[in-house]
């Protein structure tokens, strides 16, 4: 677990609040986009049920707080997806363990991470227990896709938010951690999640990704069809397995997101700092009407990844697609 | 750490704690076994998390020819892996000795094991538990007991807490109760010493039958001691906790009827012979019911089934008062029951064909009840 | 967590309590009460609205010992076990956990037996519609013929997976989305009874996003109480929602009728920023856009599902084009489908805002847009638009002809736009005749074609010139273009830079680069009519065939024209072909 500053000092402080004034509710669903810190601040709240030494939050010292953020707890149980999704024998065992009372004290806590991933089965199962648990027990699901959950778990659940950094904010953090302007800037419109971004930034091959997307950008732009065999020799050499697909399509997501702010507001901070001239130039040149086609082609085109359409066949499709658009213009 | 020990013994004790021990455990450290050692002893610790198991081997036991050159502590794992080289070494004595952390050599004779342990920091606390307000038991006594109950617990996971027998300790008396909402078990017995304790929880069904494997029975007496969380079965050397269920329990006085309409008295074994015929035929079929009728002063037992063929019997029975009565039954049921009895005299107390009806034993019928719901039928 | 959460403490103990369902609970009461009960119910309807609540007091209510009225007493030990789940002869199914047909045996089988206290043993199945196909028809079986004092609730929130034959062997019971009223008055009474203060306002907007679950109120009012420091207020509840204010709303969806996209997505931003859900706002954008829709045609303020009818909103309403609103519930639909399985929720929300921007039509007024500049202007354009009233019926009935809507058009924008200032135009009829030699009617539906894309192809300085341009004749190599203010004339005219893109636009799209004439919409007549004078003074034939030609197409259209002139007067109108 990192030592890092608290990422939602927050809603630790309204927990804090809660807990002094015993109105902790016993199930909650955490949710916010990946790396604003549900995961961190569900343990957090497990520390605190069960440190023994606590007093302004739990002191993450002693063994209790030391067990539960090595996931080493007994009283303190993590469900994920074994795969792609939750499965109703895993929250079967989940209600066996639940109807035992805890085996260190009476107390225990549930955390169910990415709840959208159970099967229908599974979450509808589950109604029941979080409605109305035995014993002492405090659930926590989290999620990134809050729409696609069961409104029947919605109803049962208080929701909190957890909204995320903001720009700025993680572009210091992210410099601060050593990375160059430029990266701090592309990376912090990539992922949120400060982690992730730093993750990212050790990939050699990223580098070269982004300069081969704005080269691609580059040539499409200028109406050359050479950016058809673009993707043939640059791009597809780059890239292996539908994470760095996606990335390709998000990376150029960030370059018409930036020409399309930057038009809106002067002080718009752009991803592609290192090309933010021509970034300036395009936005006097392209209109905004063009810039939502470009980018419904790429949320298309990331559609068909989805779908497993070959890479290479998605990106010549949007090439293609985009080449027309663009010869449309001035 | 490190201390010396006889093996044989060792093994024995080692036993005993892996009777907890599960190869599929909630966190992974739960498929090892802990060892902690101090000037008196060692203690060893297995567990699953529903169950645990410690026993101490203390210096003064002489048998175990124990000594101890450093105290610690260290979890090996897995379980068998580590009782599979103790069973195999060479000497009758073997030594364990943790050096840097938790790398732990395991010597006898010549042979010479290191194998990587867990830090013990790392492994699952079991509760502080007083024992300031134990009671004591006879072990053969508990261990019929939950013999007697655990054959009405509920195997179904729909309503949980039913899977687990209701210990309340009141008044001076322990009540044991099992119920899977058609048939149920209770047992009543006198304790010393408990006339100001007041307890009432409930122990899951498979907690008391690994306790029963575990108790010899030439053990005398077990201690028993009650935390919010777990109960803890103590001798001498071992301890045995079990965590409990949560939730309320029914309150099952209701089920009980007060009163019968027709009493009916006979050996239990007579009976579940008869029953057990009738259930030959009621297996074969498609309804497992079979049905008991009391008429003009004799007790028939009869079974149905179409396609299959028809059963009847007469039961000789020892006395019978009341109306007469007719009253259709899951046979299964009726045998469990009949089988905790043992060879006695038993009383069949039935009110009417639609109620539940009890037996008890025709003498002291106090101490120890089946219930059973009968089944409806369109005959 | 001893603290147990409100819709666990307050769940309805009896039917008088259970909210929002008075056709439904009198209908059990009657027959609870009269003796008339049935072996099989289904209950079905939205999440939190007393499915479970209702199905454990019928339990109650059959079997308890004192019963009034079809209502359990709550006191008898029956209801009491029943009210804690502790009764063995009801049992509660989650037909989740127990979809398989061994399952249903099973609970044939055990329905047999006879109950061990209560008179009836009552089998509730919530989420019934899990159970797989094998269940059901196991199922079946049990409900055609019945154990006697066996009762069967069987609950759901999907109905329509449930096969009609277990349907028909059920009294249904359809539970409804309980009112905002209804809601607000349960979360008042529970409130009042724990001596909490609350701003009337806050309870209505949690009743709007409880979207007709009680639970659902209960749990967000929970958090707000929780989360505030024990008042209900509604700043507090809207955080806990997410939801934004009605003025952020507002000011949004003006920026949207406006085509002010960088109001929009900045708006947007700002939103994104302070962690407003994105597929919350395109649902709540959506329901807005409807509440303007459905108060312009009501004006009641009860049928609305999340708006409050202040000024603003009032004012919204009155100038807001119904067709506007209806496009931007169409392009937020889309979005939300689109939205659904994507993780880039945001991107999607800024094409839509630019899409939302530049839905076509006349701007629209609303408070935050500049004032007119006089308010002589605006009077003189509601009398304009009397004076147009009277026109589009005289035309409506003249359109069975099959007259081009354009004419109809015509007189109107010629209207509003005669309200405002303007400079005069030279036009440059040189050129333009020039242009009108030379005209055909293929080059110009050509270029008619090309046009929309055109403006949109041009940067956004560029496109608020040429908005309201219309190309009205064209060449082989020019083209007529009207413009409905001088000034946008006389800036099209001197702007090189857009000359040059509409030349290259044109030279790429139907493949040769156009000379731009251009003239203020209300004068194209006059010049046209100038030019077809000084033809048939020069050139007698030649002129008489092209005007022929044209005359003959036009012909049906000057009906109308004539009769328009007439009730408007020939200055005003502008016909446009």
């Amino acid at each position: 677990m990192s030592t890092k500053t608290t990422k939602q000092p927050e809603i630790k402080k309204q927990f804090m609040k809660l807990i002094e004034k015993e109105k902790v509710q016993h199930a909650y669903l955490f949710e916010g986009a990946t790396g604003t810190g549900k995961t961190e601040t569900a343990l957090w709240l497990a520390q605190s049920l069960f440190c023994g030494d606590f007093s302004e939050g739990p002191c993450e010292n002693c063994h209790i707080c030391q067990r539960i953020s090595s996931h080493q707890h007994p009283d303190v149980i993590e469900l994920a997806a074994e795969g792609i999704s939750i499965k109703i024998n895993q929250v079967r065992e989940l209600k066996q363990e639940m109807m035992k009372s805890g085996m260190e004290g009476r107390k225990k806590f549930i955390l169910v991470k990415d709840v959208e991933k159970m099967t229908t089965q599974a979450a509808n199962s589950l109604l029941k227990f979080i409605e109305e648990p035995e014993g002492d027990i405090l659930i926590v699901l989290t999620t990134t896709a809050k729409h696609r959950l069961l409104p029947t778990i919605l109803s049962r659940v208080q929701l909190v938010h957890f909204p995320r950094l903001s720009k700025e904010q993680r572009v210091l953090s992210l410099q601060d951690e050593g990375l160059s302007k430029d990266q701090a800037a592309v990376l912090s419109q990539l992922t949120s999640d400060t982690e992730q971004a730093i993750e990212l930034s050790k990939n050699e091959t990223l580098t070269s990704l982004i300069d081969a997307v704005w080269k691609w950008y580059n040539t499409l732009s200028k109406k050359d069809e050479q950016a058809f065999v673009y993707v043939h020799t640059e791009i597809m050499p780059l890239v292996k397995g539908k994470a760095e697909y996606h990335l390709v399509m998000d990376l150029f997501l960030i370059i018409l997101q930036d020409i399309l702010n930057v038009q809106m507001s002067k002080n718009y901070s752009v991803g592609y700092l290192k090309y933010q001239n021509k970034i300036r130039q395009e936005a006097e040149r392209l209109s905004v009407g063009i810039l939502a086609d470009l980018m419904e082609i790429i949320l298309r085109g990331k559609k068909y990844l989805d779908s497993n359409v070959a890479a290479q066949g998605v990106f010549e499709k949007v090439t293609i697609q985009m080449l027309t658009i663009m010869k449309k213009t001035i | 750490m490190k201390f010396t020990v006889n093996r044989a013994i060792f093994l024995k004790k080692l036993k005993d704690v892996q009777l907890a021990v599960s190869s599929r455990a909630t966190i992974p450290i739960l498929t090892g076994i802990k060892l902690i050692a101090d000037s008196e002893g060692i203690k060893m610790t297995g567990s699953n998390s529903d169950i645990s198991i410690e026993t101490i081997l203390t210096v003064s036991n002489e048998a175990a020819e124990l000594t101890i050159d450093a105290p610690g502590e260290v979890v090996l794992q897995p379980a068998r892996f580590f009782s599979d080289i103790v069973n195999k070494l060479p000497d009758e004595t073997f030594t364990v000795e943790v050096k840097n952390g938790v790398q732990t050599s395991i010597t006898s004779a010549s042979s010479a094991f290191v194998i990587n342990g867990l830090d013990a920091v790392n492994y699952p606390r079991l509760p502080e538990i007083d024992t300031k307000d134990a009671f004591t038991l006879p072990v053969n006594l508990l261990k019929k007991i939950i013999k007697q109950t655990v054959i009405a617990v509920s195997t179904h996971e729909s309503r949980p807490i039913l899977t687990g027998i209701h210990f309340i300790i009141k008044d001076g008396k322990l009540k044991a109760v099992a119920t899977d909402s058609h048939r149920l078990s209770q047992r009543v017995i006198p304790i010393e010493g408990t006339e100001n304790l007041s307890y009432d929880l409930v122990i899951p069904g498979k907690s008391l039958q690994e306790l029963t494997r575990l108790l010899d029975d030439s053990l005398d007496e077990i201690e028993v001691s009650v935390a919010e969380n777990q109960i803890l079965f103590k001798t001498e050397d071992t301890y045995f906790y079990s965590r409990l269920l949560e939730g309320n329990y029914p309150d099952t006085n209701r089920l009980i009827p007060e009163s019968s309409s027709t009493q009916l008295t006979l050996e239990a074994s007579t009976l579940l012979g008869a029953v057990e015929r009738a259930s030959l035929l009621s297996h074969e079929g498609k309804n497992n019911v079979v049905k008991l009728t009391v008429k003009d002063n004799s007790v028939e037992i009869t079974g149905n089934s179409p396609e299959v063929g028809r059963v009847n019997e007469q039961v000789t029975f020892n006395d019978l008062k009341g109306e007469d009565m007719e009253i259709s039954f899951n046979p299964d049921y009726l045998k469990a029951a009949l089988t905790t009895f043992g060879s006695i005299e038993v009383t069949l107390k039935l009110i009417s064909t639609l109620r539940p009806f009890v037996l008890v034993p025709s003498e002291n019928n106090d101490e120890f009840i089946q219930l059973i719901t009968p089944i409806r039928t369109s005959s | 967590m001893s603290y147990q959460a409100l819709y666990r403490v307050w769940r309805p103990q009896q039917f008088k309590d259970v909210a929002g369902q008075e056709a439904v609970t009198r209908t059990l009461k009657n027959a609870l009460s009269h003796g008339n009960t049935s072996h099989a119910y289904l209950f079905s309807g939205p999440r939190g609205t007393g499915k479970t609540s209702a199905a454990k007091i019928f339990a109650k209510a059959m079997n308890c010992k004192n019963p009034k009225d079809g209502e359990p007493c709550n006191e008898c030990d029956l209801c009491r076990s029943i009210t804690q789940g502790k009764l063995g002869d009801v049992i509660e199914i989650d037909a989740a956990s127990n979809n398989g047909v061994e399952e249903i045996r099973d609970i044939r089988e055990k329905a047999n037996y006879a109950p061990t206290e209560a008179e009836y043993k009552v089998y509730i199945i919530d989420e019934v519609h899990m159970l797989s196909m094998g269940a059901f028809n196991a199922l079946l079986k049990t409900l055609e013929e019945p154990p006697m004092n066996v009762v069967f609730i069987l609950a759901t929130t999907e109905p329509h997976k449930i096969p009609l034959t277990i349907i028909s062997r059920t009294q249904r019971f359809d539970f409804r989305r309980i009112s905002a009223q209804d809601i607000i008055r349960r979360m008042t009474y529970i409130l009042n009874e724990k001596n909490v203060e609350f701003d009337p306002d806050a309870l209505m907007s949690i009743a709007k996003a409880a979207e007709g679950g009680m639970r659902d109120a209960l749990s967000i009012l929970d958090q707000v109480i929780s989360f505030s420091d024990g008042s209900v207020t509604l700043d507090d509840t809207l955080r806990i929602t997410g939801s934004i204010t009605q003025d952020l709303m507002i000011d949004y969806i003006s920026a949207a009728l406006n085509h002010d996209t960088e109001k929009g997505l900045g708006l947007l931003h700002q939103m994104m920023q302070e962690g407003k859900d994105a597929n919350r706002l395109v649902e709540d954008v959506i329901l807005f856009s409807r509440d303007i829709l459905i108060y312009q045609k009501t004006k009641d303020e009860n049928l609305l599902k999340m708006s409050k009818v202040d000024e603003r909103f009032s004012e919204l309403t009155v100038n807001a084009q119904p067709e506007k609103i209806y496009d931007i519930i169409k392009i937020m639909n889309q979005t939300q489908q689109e939205m659904r399985t994507s993780t880039h929720a945001e991107v999607y929300l800024e094409v839509a805002t630019v899409r939302l921007a530049q839905i076509k039509s006349e701007p629209v007024v609303t408070t935050q847009s500049e004032v007119k500049k006089d308010t002589d202007e605006s009077q003189e354009i509601q009398s304009l638009k009397n004076k147009l009233k009277q026109m589009q019926k005289a035309i409506e009935q003249m359109q069975k002809n099959g007259s081009d809507s354009e004419t109809v058009r015509a007189p109107k924008r010629k209207t509003s736009r005669k309200a405002a200032g303007q400079t005069v135009f030279k036009v440059n009829t040189h050129q333009v005749f020039g242009i009108l030699k030379q005209a055909t009617r293929n080059d110009l539906a050509k270029l008619k074609d090309v046009w929309p894309d055109l403006i949109n192809a041009l940067s956004t300085s560029q496109k608020a010139i040429m908005n309201t341009s219309k190309p009205v004749a064209a060449s082989p190599h020019g083209l007529v273009v009207t413009f409905d203010y001088d000034i946008l004339c006389e800036r099209a005219a001197n702007d090189t830079f857009l000359i040059d893109a509409v030349g290259d636009y044109l030279e790429k799209v139907i493949g040769h680069r156009a000379e731009l004439a251009t003239v203020p919409s209300d004068k194209w007549m006059d010049v046209r009519q100038a030019y077809i004078d000084q033809m048939k003074n020069e050139n007698g034939n030649q002129e008489e065939s092209t005007k022929q030609e044209e005359t003959k197409e036009t012909d049906e259209v000057d009906a109308v024209v004539s009769e328009a002139v007439n009730l408007f007067g020939k200055e005003n109108v502008t016909i446009a072909d």
